[in-house]
């Protein structure tokens, strides 16, 4: 909660006057990305809030697992492609200095195809951790379906 | 072993795997970009004849820990979209090595006369890419330099 929503949220004017020139002639939209953070942040803290009051072993808790994976997917999503999520890590900016201007592409989709497989895995592994709960959680001698 | 527990270690490892494969790319993307572009005044010293030959040596260095691929490409523009000349190279960089990278413009010199008189009629055309982790990822920067800089 602090680091993906008070930081974005109070860090704006402690950044130096260079960077944030450079970052204006790059056409990067600082806030929007801030934002982005905070909004992911804040979703992240309340599905965390709301599974500490459940039991490991109800759906309710499998389905925030699975919502908190995927909001991980949309955060690194949203890095990598520099505050554009449906880039899905191939980004395009232009940096115009003096009587230069750059146009650069970065593509890292690689990760996001990483991140969609770990994703996947921690997916697979809520499940497995719910399941294991949950046939805990059922009363002595009952056979689990 | 529960299943859960053995499924969240093989994770581990591949998160792991991810991370160093971000980091080490990312810092040999940097490393070239860094080494071949040239950084300060730069003084270009034609080679007077027919064609005039215009050379230019670039001095990438591979501080990573991955081969990395650099195509260089260079051309010299008049106006909007006439290009005078050009030449590219492609060189293989493997870690912790330098490829030095030779590009001749070549220009006919009644075309070098005419557009010479002018140079802020003249750009230069830059573009550098750089590919690494087994050509899945990549960097291009392409840059017009206006004036004739």
């Amino acid at each position: 909660m602090i680091l993906f929503v008070v930081v974005p949220y109070t860090i704006s004017p402690y950044i130096p006057p260079y960077i944030s020139q450079l970052l204006a002639q790059s056409e990067f939209e600082l806030q929007g990305v801030l934002n982005q953070i905070m909004i992911i942040g804040a979703v992240t803290a309340a599905l965390t809030l709301v599974k500490g009051f459940v039991s490991e072993a109800s759906k309710v808790s499998l389905v925030i697992s699975v919502a908190q994976n995927l909001a991980s997917l949309v955060f690194t999503a949203m890095l990598l492609g520099i505050g554009n999520i449906g880039s899905l890590g191939i980004t395009y900016f232009t940096v115009r200095l003096e009587n230069t201007t750059s146009h650069i592409v970065m593509n890292l989709r690689v990760f996001i195809y990483f991140t969609v497989l770990i994703v996947g895995l921690r997916i697979v592994e809520a499940y497995l951790v719910w399941d294991e709960a949950r046939i805990k959680a059922m009363p002595p001698g009952r056979i689990p379906p | 072993m529960k299943a859960s527990k053995t499924l969240g270690v093989i994770i581990t490892v591949v998160q792991i795997a991810n991370f160093v494969a971000l980091v080490t790319s990312v810092y040999t993307i940097i490393g070239i970009l860094n080494t071949t572009l040239p950084t300060g005044q730069q003084v270009i010293q034609p080679q007077m004849g027919d064609p005039v030959v215009i050379p230019f040596t670039f001095h990438p260095r591979n501080e990573g820990f991955l081969d990395a691929t650099l195509t260089v490409s260079l051309s010299l523009v008049a106006g909007v979209d006439q290009i005078l000349a050009t030449d590219s190279a492609i060189v293989t960089i493997s870690a912790c090595n330098i490829a030095p990278v030779d590009l001749e413009l070549r220009i006919p010199l009644d075309q070098y006369q005419n557009t010479m008189t002018d140079p802020d009629l003249i750009s230069w055309k830059v573009d550098i890419k750089v590919t690494t982790l087994f050509n899945l990822i990549s960097f291009r920067n392409t840059m017009t330099i206006t004036g004739g800089a």
